[in-house]
């Protein structure tokens, strides 16, 4: 049921751009601002469920980044040989052959990662 | 009144059975696996006596969310709306791109995106869906004009508000 809501939501919200530049730009502004900013206040307020959330997104955020940057340099080649593994609880992502492990964000197993070829749906 | 009822992680369970053994009301012996809390009593045999610990005791009515500071909240806001905004982004280029690994790393971007803004919005106040902010935001859901409001009412009636 939330996720018939969620589904509303997404079928509502009118598209952003499409360019891969401002997707870069958010990134960035999430990676050198907002996240340095919100970890400063949720330690300010003693929050430690906020300074999880933070901790854990600011890592995945940057990793994000760093793929794109790899994208970049190395194109399609990147995926020659390799998988798009997705830590389905903290949305880690990780280029390789296998899943690994463990999730070096979250911490946990292997059986938590999808494989994303674009038809992976989230439950 | 009971104020706790025992759970099965079906995962864990290595069908020992040793439930079955210690259950004094047969709450564990379910076609399914999964425990009849109408019967069960949170007496808590079952999980002593699980090798696998593969069944907890979950309490039937939570205490009331910490309250979040203002400060904290806005700024968590402000990260999941930009989340959201790269979610959409990165679905609609994974959708254009003509690119096969570039369509399928957005994708994933997009999904990352979906999991860490949802990560945010718990920590901002939505950490239970029976908490006075999850049940204030579907009342006002309900004012929307062509929003599926029989999902909306569903919940409302299936989850018991704690506070």
């Amino acid at each position: 049921m939330f996720l018939k809501l969620a589904k509303y939501f997404e079928d509502k919200t009118p598209n952003e751009s499409n360019k891969i530049e401002d997707l870069i730009n958010l990134l960035n502004e999430d990676i050198n601002n907002n996240y340095q900013k919100a970890i400063n206040i949720s330690q300010e307020k003693s929050d430690r469920g906020a300074q999880r959330v933070c901790s854990w997104g600011e890592k995945a955020t940057k990793i994000i980044n760093s793929l794109l940057s790899r994208y970049e340099a190395e194109g399609e080649k990147l995926f020659e040989e390799n998988e798009i593994w997705l830590c389905t609880i903290c949305g880690f992502i990780f280029i390789g052959k296998t899943a690994p492990a463990l999730c070096p964000i979250c911490k946990v197993q292997s059986d938590k990662f999808i494989k994303v070829d674009g038809r992976v749906k989230l439950s | 009144m009971k104020k706790r009822v025992a759970v099965r992680n079906i995962q864990l369970c290595t069908k020992d059975c040793l439930c079955l053994y210690v259950c004094p009301y047969g709450a564990t012996d379910t076609e399914d696996s999964v425990i009849d809390i109408s019967k069960c009593d949170g007496c808590g045999a079952c999980a002593e006596a699980c090798p696998s610990k593969a069944i907890s005791l979950v309490p039937i009515s939570y205490p009331p969310q910490q309250r979040k500071d203002k400060d904290v909240v806005n700024a968590l806001r402000k990260l999941s709306t930009s989340k959201t905004k790269q979610e959409n982004i990165a679905l609609q280029i994974a959708k254009q791109t003509n690119k096969k690994g570039l369509s399928n790393l957005l994708f994933a971007i997009s999904k990352s995106n979906r999991i860490i803004a949802e990560d945010l919005l718990r920590e901002a106040g939505y950490m239970l869906p029976q908490s006075k902010n999850t049940h204030q935001l579907l009342k006002a859901l309900l004012k929307e004009d062509d929003i599926p409001k029989e999902s909306v009412k569903y919940l409302l009636e299936k989850i018991e508000p704690n506070e």
